[in-house]
């Protein structure tokens, strides 16, 4: 897929995306109207506890689950109304990085064959070019050029991960959808996967959404942050505010709960204690998602779902009762 | 006395390429009412450390050393000698609640079974002391979820059951490796509370084992860094998060990403350790950082630092502890 040279085409547009999962016992509403955009050579990245929908949300985006409504258009092209044959000519353009490297590459190929594979499938080039093009990226991915011949279990588990980064470059996403990249890993090894995911969107400027249940590694990566709770946004912030501007009761009892790597900081801050867990997605509580766990929920919330409407500031939007649009007021709690 | 005092524990397992060193002279205790954890990266010989206390090692593991558990030998200790401690004066909780439930009997029942077997509770008293831990530990209708499967609770509650099992006898010692890691932050918190009541309305220690130093900094009164099977700092939680004396130490804190680091203007560019953890064969005479530490010396690559005291309360192996590199940026990694 080419960029498109408008700079005003979103990298990835989605609107009115739903995901349904037929199961014995019933229909899992996965992921329920959820909208949003990611800009060209923007990180979005999306928050959530398990069962949020969060992952499905980064599945449907680059087509590995067929949404069951809404659409997805990346740069430009609608590619949820397209037939499989038609994705799977644009999938240079979309690429996904997995969480677990262990499982994500084929134990039986070398290094240098499974960076190469998107060029070998999309016929981009011949196989001298190829192992230039995998030399490239594996100097880009700051693994030595030696690494070609090794096959995954040979390496660490950073290794692997930047293997799978790539892969995913090799064909020039337009966008990369990267989905817990760096859950699997130690800490030592996350910081410098992290580190290496920013610096090559910087200087590559691909578009990414970012998903991961580690808030604070979202906000070092991350321009916006999306939040999502049941399969549906509460709330988009600028990375930035999340820590004090973030106006949802969900937001901010995610924010709390997270400890924080400071004994004097974590042990004084106020904290908001959730109760109960997220509800099944088989049978989401009507009105608000979260009215039953949450700690100010009025009538209303119990009735009426809540929309995702602008706060006061530009580009903070929240789906919440008690936040008033335009005002960006917080609610009690 | 100490409530527990292992000693010089050093554990092998044997593998084609010879045996591997997962714990390597590790000595450390832990006092009664006392929340210490263990940290460490995956390797580090953490989880196996206390593995060994309960005797679940498995039978190729080759240890020497000491554990006495309230002056009791532990290790080498008799399958019944260990029963009879294991799950009434040292209880565990491990990581995922799901593998260690059994799925087809009711989480009631198998709480009741620990107090059935260990205290001789008959069956109804055994089913309405089970009904009042569920309640303690935060299980709503702990009645109706007595005759609950596992598979029919979500994670955070059947880590609540498995806590219900480790405390049903009222032990003096709880063992918990990774409680939380397969739990949500909003989970993971209710949890950690729970801990710490427990904690101070029975004056049960708990050793902690965790990868997570932000559940160290909640929780923790000591900690325990641990690298390639050994200990190589130990501080009270304070002074080892404020004022780190091992380089491990300090690029691991300096490698956590932390909230509210944007709205200071400039990023804060977080850095990784280069390098992996070296799999050991033998001990070997050196320090086992010195391959990733960025000030280390030839000193730190022919001789094994001991483990000493820097300031009280605080101890570490290291050649130079408390310095730092020169040039900043020394080991960043990319």
């Amino acid at each position: 897929m080419r960029t498109t040279e408008n700079p005003a085409v979103p990298a990835l547009q989605v609107t009115g995306l739903t995901k349904h999962f037929r199961t014995a016992a019933g229909v899992v509403r996965a992921v329920d109207d959820v909208s949003f955009t990611v800009g060209k050579g923007e990180i979005v990245g999306l928050v959530g506890e398990s069962g949020s929908g969060k992952s499905t949300v980064g599945r449907c985006v680059v087509m590995l689950n067929p949404p069951t409504g809404g659409s997805v258009v990346i740069d430009g092209t609608e590619v949820s109304a397209l037939r499989r044959g038609r994705i799977r000519r644009l999938r240079t353009g979309f690429t996904m990085v997995f969480q677990d490297p262990a499982t994500s590459l084929n134990p039986r190929m070398t290094v240098r064959d499974i960076v190469a594979e998107p060029l070998v499938i999309h016929r981009m080039g011949r196989a001298r070019e190829h192992d230039r093009r995998v030399s490239e990226l594996l100097d880009l991915v700051g693994l030595p050029d030696s690494t070609r011949t090794r096959f995954p279990h040979e390496l660490s588990g950073g290794q692997r991960q930047r293997v799978s980064i790539a892969r995913a470059l090799i064909a020039s996403p337009s966008l990369v959808v990267a989905d817990e990249p760096t859950s699997a890993l130690d800490v030592s090894i996350q910081a410098s996967i992290l580190n290496l995911i920013k610096d090559l969107q910087r200087d590559l400027g691909f578009a990414c959404l970012f998903i991961s249940h580690d808030l604070a590694a979202v906000e070092y990566v991350a321009d916006r942050v999306l939040v999502m709770y049941l399969g549906r946004v509460v709330e988009v912030v600028g990375s930035e505010g999340l820590n004090d501007r973030a106006a949802h009761p969900y937001t901010q009892a995610l924010v709390s709960a997270a400890p924080v790597p400071d004994p004097d900081e974590q042990r004084t801050r106020q904290r908001i204690t959730l109760t109960g867990d997220i509800p099944s997605p088989l049978a989401p509580p009507p009105g608000c998602h979260f009215h039953l766990r949450c700690p100010v929920a009025q009538d209303v919330c119990r009735v009426r779902p809540p929309e995702l409407l602008p706060s006061s500031e530009a580009g903070h939007l929240v789906a919440c009762h008690l936040v008033s649009p335009g005002a960006g007021n917080r609610p009690a709690v | 006395m100490s409530l527990l005092d292992v000693r010089d524990l050093t554990v092998r397992f044997p593998t084609v390429k010879g045996p591997v060193l997962a714990v390597d002279g590790l000595s450390y205790h832990l006092e009664p009412g006392e929340i210490v954890s263990l940290v460490g990266e995956s390797g580090c010989g953490k989880s196996v450390g206390i593995q060994t206390l309960l005797g679940l090692q498995g039978p190729r593991a080759k240890i020497s050393g000491s554990a006495r558990f309230d002056g009791e030998e532990l290790l080498g200790a008799s399958e019944r000698k260990l029963t009879s401690i294991r799950g009434k004066q040292m209880a565990c909780v491990f990581q995922d609640p799901m593998s260690s439930l059994n799925p087809v009997v009711t989480v009631g029942k198998q709480v009741a079974e620990v107090l059935r077997r260990h205290r001789g509770l008959s069956a109804s008293k055994a089913r309405l002391r089970v009904i009042d831990l569920f309640e303690r530990v935060g299980i709503p209708a702990p009645a109706q979820r007595y005759s609950a499967y596992p598979h029919e609770m979500s994670g955070g509650m059947r880590q609540r059951v498995m806590i219900a099992m480790a405390i049903a006898c009222e032990p003096r010692l709880l063992l918990a490796d990774e409680p939380t890691t397969a739990l949500d932050v909003t989970i993971q918190a209710g949890i950690l509370e729970l801990l710490k009541e427990l904690r101070e309305s029975t004056g049960m220690a708990v050793l902690l084992v965790t990868h997570d130093l932000g559940v160290v900094a909640d929780i923790a009164d000591r900690v325990i860094v641990m690298y390639a099977g050994r200990k190589v700092e130990e501080a009270g939680v304070r002074a080892l998060f404020n004022d780190p004396q091992h380089q491990y130490t300090r690029l691991l804190l300096e490698a956590i990403p932390r909230r509210g680091t944007r709205s200071g203007g400039e990023d804060r560019r977080l850095r990784g350790i280069p390098g992996t953890v070296p799999t050991l064969y033998d001990s070997p005479d050196a320090c086992t950082f010195a391959g990733r530490c960025p000030i280390a010396s030839d000193r730190c690559r022919t001789e094994r630092p001991g483990f000493t005291e820097v300031v009280a309360g605080q101890a570490v192996a290291c050649w130079n502890p408390g310095d730092r590199p020169t040039v900043t940026g020394t080991g960043a990694g990319r």
